[in-house]
């Protein structure tokens, strides 16, 4: 075992799918900066808001008002700097604590593909992907066209559980027995040329449901296969540009996810691109071209990367420790890759109420909250939690000496009529946010079989 | 390889390119969305603006007779045609888009409780160019100020005469000329949006795809907006005052200085939400499409369906036991209108919700990887 770890270790592959991922794992995140820039949202979302919700555990994170368009800037800049390979490390820090700092700065806007980038910025602080076709190594004169194989296969397994994880998670009744939420969602896309008429047909919701899922569980195993991986690579590709096209509210992922799984195929198409985009550049530096990379605190590295994909094995499985409906609780939904997998939504009526002087408010959610960040808190029990607290602080200062928050809530799930969300009799601020239990969820009506 | 991969690749992005025309279409095999456009532009749209538009001449017309003849006999017509007209605009209200949402119709025609300062100081200084909104004229324009002139001077209806009369008021014709006024603003504004209506059938009509600016979009997130903020919290909220400290305000009733028609008015403005949802004409005499048959042709959608019937009838039944006078159902018993606010509350869950949810309806919210 010792030694087959060993040997595992020890070998070595070439560099150039990982250099060809950083150049553009870069771009792409450069250009998701730009977008998000463009489409006025770091305005919409992170300065115009009065309040925002915090994720367990952080929140210290403030926004950064104006300066938050600094913040993107940083962030935009450290991107480029990976696209280009100069000053890698630290750029690729720069940017894991850019980008992470901002999505901590509200959990509103939470998307697993956000985490996802988070994640894979961080591990490629650990990785020499810079090792050529960078400036780094143009500055330094030296490149190397080897590495470490775990280098390279790190960022797989990760993409392997990303696709595994959310092809089990669809393993359910919803999903593959009342083909919920797409029958819900796909009928909606009547208005896509050629294809829009086909989507309110039953067994096109059936046949999506099964084919994702299958896709899902799959595609890890076969890019991983030698013989399979360029078929798996164009599956990807058809699967990601559909769903694209049905859901493009969903943004940068499917690109994300296409460019990311290039890592799979032959180095040879690798070694291909980089020799085209070489030859863009007519560079008459001479580089000292040599194999095998020396990794500095190799030990460290290799400990950091192996615990990090330990724990992204078990964290989609934690929700397992909770009883009740996942999908109706979401203790333990997040951070699990279940991607597209329920419509819910709901309507919360806050009421506060002053034990002392018996005066009582009616709460207007718009008065406090953006739509997004209203239709968001409407259906998430640790978001209701937090916005009764901030709702007392604020009628404490209008005169609520002694305030208790009540919610009446109502939440619809994949097409299920609305049912009582919360014990609407509970007073919110006699709860503390923990990792336990929610027992003032009410049990959801119904049951969803499976993962 | 590579080739069918390009060539694929080509295919996928062009059907992605295309997707976003919203032109003209409809859903052969299931339901077909623009009936409900059709439907609601044919038999509620234009019939409700067409008699708006005679209410509105009506009292165009009492008005004149009013400053020719100030006399009790044509105050009494003239708000006989106000209150008339005021009940029409319930019906048209709610088709706040289009020219309408971009002029700021409903809040040039139904800003209130209007601003009695502000009318004060325009009649005095002779300002009678309102044309167009302004957050400066806010207040002082539509129904509400319109009121306000007829009702709202104080005292009985001779001392509203006293006025409007040359031989005890130095400012009789100052206060014509205003009543002149409003009644230009709202007829040249609802002119407007006629206007817009008219000539745009098609545009409104064919445009029934799912994106964030299609005809059907637009307008059922306007039905939404107009039941949760016009009526909802307008009528019922800030007056009873449930969202501050209970204490019932009167002066922020929709008519204040002709309080008994107040029930009047919200019924009127409920029943133009029923008739979006069901699909009812305007006349009343036919029963076309509406979002309940779109929620019909959509399976597993009886529950709701019911829970919604009901939740109506809640809501009419909760209506029906409020005093025609507003005030006076302020002072005497706020809960009842607490409980309209919470059956149309729990409305709300409903449509917005649940009905939404099943209509799959695009937002123009950021990314979002499905909750």
């Amino acid at each position: 075992m010792k030694t087959k770890i060993n040997n595992y270790i020890n070998q070595y592959s070439e560099s150039s799918p990982l250099v060809v991922f950083r150049i553009l794992f870069g771009l792409i995140m450069l250009v998701s900066v730009i977008r998000f820039w463009n489409n006025g949202w770091i305005e919409t979302t992170y300065i115009s808001p009065d309040f925002h919700f915090k994720y367990y555990g952080f929140e210290w994170v403030k926004s950064l008002g104006s300066w938050n368009y600094f913040l993107f800037l940083i962030c935009g800049l450290s991107s480029l700097f990976i696209m280009l390979g100069y000053k890698y490390t630290i750029a690729c820090i720069t940017f894991f604590i850019s980008f992470t700092y901002i999505e901590l700065i509200d959990k509103t806007t939470y998307l697993n593909h956000y985490y996802f980038i988070s994640i894979i910025s961080f591990i490629l602080i650990f990785l020499p992907a810079n090792c050529q076709f960078s400036l780094d190594s143009f500055f330094k004169k030296s490149s190397y066209t080897k590495i470490p194989r775990w280098s390279i296969d790190v960022i797989k397994y990760m993409l392997f559980i990303i696709y595994f994880c959310a092809g089990i998670a669809k393993i359910n009744s919803d999903w593959l027995l009342e083909a919920q939420p797409l029958k819900t969602w796909l009928p909606g896309k009547y208005d896509l040329p050629l294809i829009g008429k086909y989507l309110s047909k039953n067994w096109i919701h059936y046949f999506m449901s099964w084919g994702g899922m299958i896709y899902d569980v799959l595609i890890g195993f076969l890019l991983f296969s030698k013989k399979f991986r360029n078929f798996a690579f164009i599956l990807v590709i058809i699967f990601h540009v559909m769903t694209s096209i049905f859901f493009p509210s969903i943004g940068m992922f499917p690109y994300i996810m296409i460019i990311a799984t290039m890592i799979f195929l032959n180095y040879n198409l690798h070694n291909k691109m980089i020799r085209f985009l070489s030859s863009l550049f007519n560079s008459k530096r001479e580089l000292n071209i040599k194999e095998n990379i020396i990794i500095k605190y190799k030990k460290v590295k290799i400990i950091t990367l192996s615990l990090i994909v330990f724990v992204q094995i078990l964290l989609p499985f934690r929700y397992l420790i909770y009883e009740g409906e996942l999908f109706w609780t979401e203790e333990g939904y997040r951070f699990s890759w279940r991607v597209m997998l329920m419509e819910k939504s709901g309507i919360a009526t806050f009421t506060v109420i002053d034990n002392n002087s018996k005066k009582r408010v009616v709460v207007s959610n718009d008065e406090f909250l953006t739509s997004f960040q209203e239709k968001q808190m409407s259906h998430q029990p640790d978001f209701i939690l937090e916005y009764a607290r901030y709702l007392a602080a604020h009628y404490k200062q209008k005169g609520f000496s002694n305030p208790s928050v009540y919610v009446d809530s109502y939440v619809t799930l994949n097409g299920r009529l609305s049912q009582r969300f919360v014990k609407n009799n509970v007073d919110l601020l006699k709860i503390n946010e923990s990792m336990r239990r929610k027992n003032w969820i009410l049990p959801f009506n119904d049951e969803i079989q499976g993962f | 390889m590579k080739n069918i991969l390009f060539k694929i690749t080509v295919l996928c992005l062009t059907i992605s390119s295309c997707s976003t025309s919203d032109e003209n279409i409809t859903s052969s095999d299931n339901f077909d969305r623009k009936l409900i456009l059709e439907n609601t532009y044919d038999n509620i749209i234009v019939p409700a603006f067409n008699d708006f538009e005679n209410k509105l001449q009506a009292l165009e017309n009492d008005a004149t007779n009013f400053s020719n003849n100030v006399s009790h006999n044509n105050l009494e017509n003239l708000r006989k045609s106000w209150e008339d007209a005021y009940i029409s605009w319930q019906s048209v209200a709610m088709f706040n888009l289009r020219k309408a949402e971009e002029i700021f119709y409903a809040d040039i025609m139904n800003t209130y409780p209007c601003n009695e300062s502000l009318i004060e100081s325009n009649i005095q200084d002779s300002i009678y160019e309102i044309t167009s909104f302004s957050i400066n004229n806010l207040g002082s324009t539509g129904f509400p100020a319109f009121g306000y002139l007829i009702y709202g001077l104080g005292g009985d209806s001779n001392n509203v005469l006293s006025y409007y009369d040359h031989v005890i008021s130095n400012d009789a014709d100052k206060y014509k000329a205003y009543l002149k006024a409003l009644i230009n603003n709202m007829t040249y504004n609802t002119n407007q949006v006629i206007n817009d209506w008219t000539n745009n059938r098609d545009a409104f009509v064919y445009s029934s795809g799912n994106t964030s600016t299609s005809s059907l979009n637009l307008i059922i997130n306007d039905f939404l907006q107009y039941f949760e903020k016009r009526v909802r919290e307008a009528k019922i909220a800030t007056p009873s005052s449930i969202r501050g400290d209970l204490v019932p305000k009167p002066n922020q009733i929709e008519s204040l200085y002709k309080a008994d028609i107040n029930k009047t008015l919200l019924e009127s403005a409920f029943s133009s939400v029923e008739r979006f949802y069901y699909g009812y004409s305007y006349s009343g005499l036919s029963n076309g499409t509406g979002l309940e048959d779109y929620l019909i042709a959509l399976e597993n959608t009886d529950d709701l369906r019911n829970e919604i019937d009901n939740q109506i009838d809640d809501v009419n039944q909760k209506i029906s036991l409020l005093d025609n006078n507003f005030i006076l159902q302020l002072e005497n018993n706020p809960q009842a209108m607490w409980d309209v606010f919470y059956s149309m509350q729990n409305l709300v869950t409903y449509t917005k919700s649940d009905m939404l949810s099943k209509f799959n309806i695009s937002s123009d919210y950021m990314d979002n990887d499905g909750d």
